[in-house]
């Protein structure tokens, strides 16, 4: 059973939503921004659940609006973090589409990992030549991007599929392999 | 957590509320180009007067302008410090007043600290300007309209407007339910209040799950109510478009000086 096009848009809708309340949720823990990277977790889902195209969008007005609405993150940072959380939800969902194994666990993570690789690298491409053209270093994308946030990647990689499974038990996402079951 | 949410647009019916969204949005671009473009006292002194003026036709209190900027006091030292104590350029010929290792206190870094700082501090005062005088719907409407010529290389502009009008109308929604479940959490013996970084980092795992199953929910249930009231893909005949204010006069003006504001600026 295939989703339809109005049930994916209002689910991202519901993701892009997600990535302003989130973050507040997350508020009572200092530096939670970067180190748990909140944010990631419902435009890594979109991607996974609606697709690329619907992916790319939560990414990209998922940071305008809350950094409209809750000042998280500040304008500043906003463009660079629009750029990768566009990656990783296009990515993503293209993985999804992509990649078929026959077992879920497999499809989600070989997924999540390569979008969450292709969101960094090409974030540190972009500081690296349009916002901070000449601070930037390899030190730093690993030191932002890795040793700051490794308990948001932990955080992602454990609880997306289980977020996904429990969709898929709720009916709420048509199953990936309905055989299985 | 909701504390967060209130205070961002301020109702009211000011020179700058009473303006189209998409002429705002379009003057703000301007006069942030302008705000990235200058580097001289009098820019800046330009810019000053120029946001007071912006101030005043919004009709807002001094504090409601600055808004955030008053509490990132400490954020904007610490930038002035790492460009007037790191700033290459110092090394580079610069007046260099005072060095040690890698660190050195120069006249340029300082220069070009009081730059960023100016810079962000204008753009952060523009910015609340634009957020307190134009509500969400009207900033989505804007950005619709902005976006409309995306159509000719075939981006649904009018299903873009919708998602992010649909988006806007969950957040209070979703806000209100992770409250609620954030108490029952705590009835459970969640601890968020606790001291230890630990704890509290433990305790909002187990939110996550609930919130998403929940937001999913009611995003199911509109889906299927919009799909039974014959909202499809590609044939949406207006419906769910918010309407649009015409645009006026004033309007026009607004962005004509953004513009005027800019190249003034420009050819400083």
């Amino acid at each position: 059973m295939k989703m339809s096009y109005v049930k994916k848009s209002v689910l991202t809708a519901a993701c892009i939503a997600l990535c302003v309340v989130l973050p507040m949720a997350f508020h009572a823990i200092p530096n939670s921004g970067s180190v748990l990277s909140p944010m990631h977790i419902p435009v890594l889902l979109c991607g996974m659940i609606c697709g690329g195209p619907f992916g790319l969008l939560c990414g990209l007005a998922g940071p305008f609006l809350s950094s409209i609405i809750t000042r998280m993150p500040p304008m500043a940072y906003l463009p660079g973090m629009m750029i990768e959380l566009a990656v990783y939800g296009l990515v993503t969902g293209l993985m999804m589409q992509l990649v078929h194994t026959g077992k879920i666990y497999a499809d989600l993570y070989i997924s999540l990992i390569i979008s969450q690789l292709a969101g960094r690298i090409v974030a540190g491409i972009a500081n690296a030549l349009i916002f901070s053209v000449g601070s930037y270093s390899i030190a730093a994308w690993a030191g932002g991007y890795f040793i700051t946030a490794w308990p948001g990647l932990v955080i992602q990689l454990l609880l997306l599929p289980t977020i996904v499974f429990a969709l898929e038990r709720a009916r709420l996402i048509p199953v990936r392999y309905p055989k299985q079951r | 957590m909701n504390d967060i949410l209130k205070g961002r647009y301020i109702p009211g019916d000011s020179f700058l509320h009473r303006r189209n969204g998409t002429a705002k949005l379009l003057a703000f671009f301007m006069i942030l180009a302008a705000v990235l473009t200058t580097d001289s006292v009098p820019g800046y002194l330009l810019i000053a007067a120029v946001s007071a003026a912006a101030a005043a036709m919004s009709e807002m209190r001094p504090t409601k302008t600055l808004g955030q900027v008053r509490h990132l006091r400490l954020f904007f030292l610490m930038l002035f410090l790492m460009n007037a104590f790191f700033y290459e350029d110092g090394q580079a010929g610069g007046l260099v007043l005072w060095s040690w290792g890698i660190v050195h206190l120069s006249v340029p870094g300082m220069i070009q600290g009081t730059h960023v700082v100016l810079r962000i501090l204008f753009l952060m005062v523009f910015c609340n300007v634009l957020i307190r005088t134009t509500p969400p719907v009207q900033i989505t409407t804007a950005i619709e309209t902005l976006i409309a010529p995306l159509r000719l290389i075939r981006v649904p502009t009018a299903e873009v407007a919708m998602i992010l009008s649909v988006a806007l109308q969950f957040i209070p929604v979703f806000a209100q339910e992770a409250d609620l479940i954030k108490k029952a959490q705590t009835a459970r013996g969640a601890k968020f209040e606790s001291e230890r970084l630990r704890d509290r980092a433990a305790s909002v795992v187990p939110l996550l799950v609930p919130i998403f199953l929940s937001a999913f929910r009611r995003a199911d249930d509109l889906a299927t109510a919009m799909e039974a009231r014959g909202y499809g893909h590609r044939q949406t005949n207006g419906r769910g478009r918010s309407q649009r204010a015409a645009v006026q006069l004033p309007d026009v003006c607004l962005f004509l000086f953004s513009c005027l504001f800019f190249l003034v600026q420009a050819a400083r």
